[in-house]
């Protein structure tokens, strides 16, 4: 008894696949038959989404370069002259207690020295005239002392900020630099992060235009689709009145249009992808030295670089083709249902 | 009500009108408090003049129009209540064969005559065999591949008669099938029509064609301004005529 059923159901189920491979191949076929329609459609759709998706590439380029800034940025920790190494180990004691505190590394005033001689190309000569280890001591020892000139730059803290919570290391920095102001023996406080907020402020504006565009451009697309879509339906008008007078549902009819409006979506998200990698070639050394000129590394060398650069583009493919897909299926799910259910015989 | 006929007609009901009216928005009334019934692989003309309701009663039958009032149950669905799901599988029950022919015109004959099978996701093997057998009925299979363009009126026709009975309808409607044909072609597609009724298909032809009706003496609907003017069965035993 068992087994008519199930050859039943075999055989209505390999039917429903051969109606879907003759669906997809008709919309196909018609897309075919009229190329420079299909082509003016596609490039409508590509376009549309290639506007976004530049404007989100180029905010994740900004924000990619902002988080490794982020994770470098530091608050300079500047302690009173004349503060003693044990002094300064206690002050450093104390600071790494804070909760915000990553690490912390200690320039004394002779290391500080030696860099300055370096970035600013200082006479040998010069420096040895100055004694490192004075702005330790006290005042008073300085002031009857022989000694060589006092060395003028005090004990240094280069403090990482940890953000906690929801907070940006931003915003943690900018914390933990006001408790860092009131520990004592501190002389003052700064924190490396003016430019990185306002960084981070035009990516955000970035991040909010590209959303709304994507929005606007998701209706304009849904609209253009589903103007196709109604078009077709209207040149079918004769074939879906015959086809509804002889036992076709809605939805068989509308089957074709589906699959037309997918194609649509998918073939301008493939387009839109094409037309990215041109600009982003076109305009991606502009863009590097852009983002250069804030430290930020644009990624796009060396054999890692290019694997992760192979696996976003393949990222962006898969999302340019499925939000294409998906707005060409929705419109015509849309149009279709309206246009149809009009062709009454 | 007995249906029993010298046929053997079963007593299935496949078509029931009981006072059933149709109005159009406008105002025209095409039919007026019309009771029948169409038993299974009984075979029914209605006749009259133009305009008498022949064809919106074809179209109440096939769910394109709805009655104003009355019953109206087609194998077994109140069409005055149908749903539109139901209303496509009500459709592929029935074979229609229309008067302009409603063809495909960018589909070959093959293609036009398989659609049904298609709607009703037949396996396309079996289709093909079907598709192919109907063609050879209407005497086409030789031109399978052309497009209706390409055909007679006549030829129109036929391929349409053969859209109507590919996919073995219970009910087969036709308006004026045989207007295009010559008398031998039309004898021929009303000997096909019977050996569908034989099989148990019922048959309601709208027709004018006073020639043919008589011919065949099957049981006649006479139709006048939307009413039933008078009814014809010369299969019941002694014959019958009635006037209303």
């Amino acid at each position: 008894m068992s087994s008519k059923p199930s050859a039943t159901a075999s055989l209505k189920r390999v039917s429903t696949l051969a109606e879907h491979r003759r669906e997809s191949a008709r919309a196909l076929s018609r897309l075919r038959a009229a190329p420079a329609a299909t082509l003016i459609t596609l490039l409508v759709i590509g376009i549309a989404l290639l506007l976004p998706a530049l404007l989100l590439q180029l905010q994740r380029a900004m924000s990619a370069g902002i988080v490794a800034l982020e994770s470098e940025a530091s608050i300079s920790v500047y302690l009173d002259l004349g503060v003693s190494d044990d002094d300064a180990k206690r002050v450093s004691e104390q600071i790494l207690k804070l909760d915000e505190v990553d690490s912390l590394e200690i320039i004394t005033p002779a290391q500080a020295l030696a860099q300055l001689s370096e970035t600013a190309g200082l006479d040998s000569e010069f420096l040895a005239s100055f004694d490192s280890e004075v702005s330790t001591r006290s005042q008073s020892d300085t002031r009857d002392s022989v000694f060589s000139p006092r060395n003028p730059l005090p004990t240094t803290f280069l403090v990482s900020a940890r953000a906690s919570g929801d907070d940006t290391l931003g915003e943690a920095a900018e914390r933990l630099a006001t408790e860092i102001r009131g520990v004592e023996r501190v002389e003052s406080v700064a924190v490396e992060g003016a430019w990185l907020a306002r960084l981070q402020a035009l990516t955000q504006i970035i991040r909010r235009a590209a959303q709304l565009l994507s929005l606007l451009m998701a209706v304009g697309l849904l609209t253009a689709i589903g103007n196709t879509i109604r078009l077709a339906v209207e040149q079918r008008r004769d074939e879906i009145r015959v086809s509804k007078l002889i036992g076709a549902s809605d939805g068989y009819i509308a089957r074709p249009f589906l699959y037309l409006g997918l194609f649509l979506g998918i073939g301008g998200g493939l387009l839109a992808w094409l037309l990215q990698l041109i600009v982003v070639g076109l305009i991606g050394h502009e863009i590097g030295q852009f983002l250069a000129l804030y430290a930020v590394e644009d990624g796009n060398s060396g054999a890692f670089a290019l694997g992760e650069a192979l696996q976003r583009a393949g990222q962006e493919l898969g999302l340019l083709l499925g939000a294409g897909g998906l707005l060409g299926w929705i419109a015509a799910v849309v149009a279709s249902r309206r246009a149809i259910a009009a062709c009454e015989p | 009500m007995s249906m029993k006929g010298a046929k053997g007609y079963s007593l299935i009901r496949m078509i029931t009108f009981d006072r059933v009216s149709k109005r159009y928005p406008g105002g025209q009334q095409a039919l007026a408090n019309l009771t029948f019934s169409l038993a299974r692989g009984e075979f029914a003309f209605v006749t009259g003049h133009s305009g008498a309701g022949k064809s919106t009663l074809l179209k109440l039958v096939l769910g394109i129009e709805k009655p104003s009032g009355g019953n109206l149950v087609v194998n077994g669905n109140e069409m005055s209540q149908i749903s539109p799901k139901m209303l496509a599988l009500h459709r592929r029950q029935i074979g229609t064969v229309f008067q302009d022919h409603q063809l495909l015109n960018d589909r070959s004959v093959y293609d036009n005559v398989a659609l049904p099978l298609e709607i009703s996701g037949l396996d396309p093997r079996e289709g093909k065999r079907r598709v192919r057998a109907a063609l050879d009925k209407v005497g086409l299979l030789s031109k399978e591949k052309l497009l209706p363009m390409a055909l007679s009126g006549g030829e129109q026709q036929r391929v349409g008669i053969a859209r109507a009975v590919v996919n073995t309808p219970r009910i087969i409607l036709a308006d004026e099938p045989t207007g295009n044909l010559d008398p031998e072609l039309s004898a021929e597609i009303m000997a096909l029509f019977a050996q569908f009724m034989s099989v148990g298909v019922s048959l309601l032809v709208a027709s004018h064609d006073r020639a043919l009706i008589d011919g065949l003496g099957y049981r006649t609907l006479t139709l006048e301004e939307g009413r039933l003017s008078a009814e014809a069965n010369p299969h019941l035993a002694g014959g019958s005529a009635n006037e209303f």
